[in-house]
């Protein structure tokens, strides 16, 4: 048998030969991580779940026959993510809705508190969905995701220096978007 | 935050910022660290492995071995109903019992045989279920 020690890739291997168990390992890794980024990409649940399943179908359809390419597995199922979420985005334009409901409440705070604080998110949210797709893309894998710039850079198919061009474009358009409603937003984090 | 970020320029530090001044980059990021996004559901889990079920078992009925054997026709419906059971999560072992009877997993039929290879290439789909079945009593030489 084998367990949490084995690499991805023979994990994919197995699970291609019909492997239930390898198969549930790889959603127990991957799926959040997904799932979270098709959500900020995305800014809508529904679609982030249907996004997610797509990708890791993807996933089992490549690993029948799978060959890693160079490219190690998890930048290889982040690239198919993004690809799948920028289909979608293309596919149906700006018609995705954005989530209107906080999706946890935060028992440590007041209920205005946590009204403020779900405002500041929703603000941030639609400034986001707001940038260009490359710049969401880079923003989010760099500062949610925690990968590296090299690391996205590999999943976007750019040089670095093009993923920290996207970022800082993106991050100072996010800076001026929000600046006429810093106080408030500031409020949200302070509360 | 990751390597290779852009550099910081300096914090408003007045009490109360300028609004139609950008935000800082330091004021940016804890707003971003704000905006959470939950883990994926059971519910979403659940589909991604039923989905895996498929697709092994569209690779299983399409695979060349089993494909040349010429007791396809027959095991071709057994698959059918014995993954439709697995993925309902309705008696698998049973199902996997009855795919056996069929002959399917027998070395040699009346028909010609179906290899070690093919026989290993569907178990390791079962590998779920397989401690539930004896195995001497599905793998007859």
């Amino acid at each position: 048998m084998y367990g949490e020690e084995e690499s991805d890739e023979t994990l994919v291997e197995r699970a291609g030969h019909g492997d239930r168990i390898a198969a549930s390992l790889l959603v127990s890794r991957h799926s959040d991580s997904i799932f979270r980024l098709c959500r900020r990409m995305l800014t809508n649940t529904t679609a982030a779940e249907d996004a997610t399943q797509e990708t890791f179908l993807r996933l089992w359809k490549s690993a029948v026959n799978w060959r890693p390419h160079g490219a190690k597995f998890k930048t290889w199922l982040y690239r198919v993510a993004t690809n799948v979420c920028l289909d979608m985005l293309r596919r149906k334009g700006r018609e995705l809705p954005e989530d209107a409901a906080p999706e946890r409440a935060d028992g440590s705070l007041s209920a205005e508190a946590s009204m403020v604080a779900e405002e500041a998110r929703l603000a941030v949210e639609a400034a986001l969905a707001r940038l260009p797709e490359r710049q969401r893309l880079a923003i989010t894998l760099c500062c949610f995701q925690e990968l590296s710039n090299t690391e996205a850079a590999a999943v976007m198919e750019l040089s670095v220096e093009a993923i920290e061009s996207l970022l800082a474009r993106g991050r100072r358009t996010l800076r001026e978007a929000l600046s006429s409603r810093r106080d408030d937003l500031l409020e949200g984090i302070r509360s | 935050m990751t390597e290779g970020k852009s550099s910081r320029g300096p914090d408003n530090e007045a009490g109360r910022s300028d609004a139609r001044a950008p935000l800082s980059e330091t004021e940016l990021d804890a707003l971003l660290a704000r905006v959470s996004a939950p883990p994926a559901s059971e519910a979403l889990k659940r589909r991604m492995l039923d989905d895996h079920y498929a697709v092994a078992a569209s690779a299983v009925r399409t695979h060349p071995r089993l494909r040349e054997a010429s007791a396809w026709s027959s095991a071709k419906a057994a698959m059918h109903a014995g993954w439709a059971a697995v993925v309902r999560n309705a008696a698998p072992a049973g199902a996997f019992t009855a795919l056996a009877s069929l002959g399917f997993f027998v070395g040699a039929n009346d028909n010609g045989p179906i290899d070690e290879a093919a026989y290993l290439y569907v178990a390791s789909a079962f590998s779920d279920v397989t401690d539930d079945v004896e195995e001497g009593s599905i793998w007859a030489e």
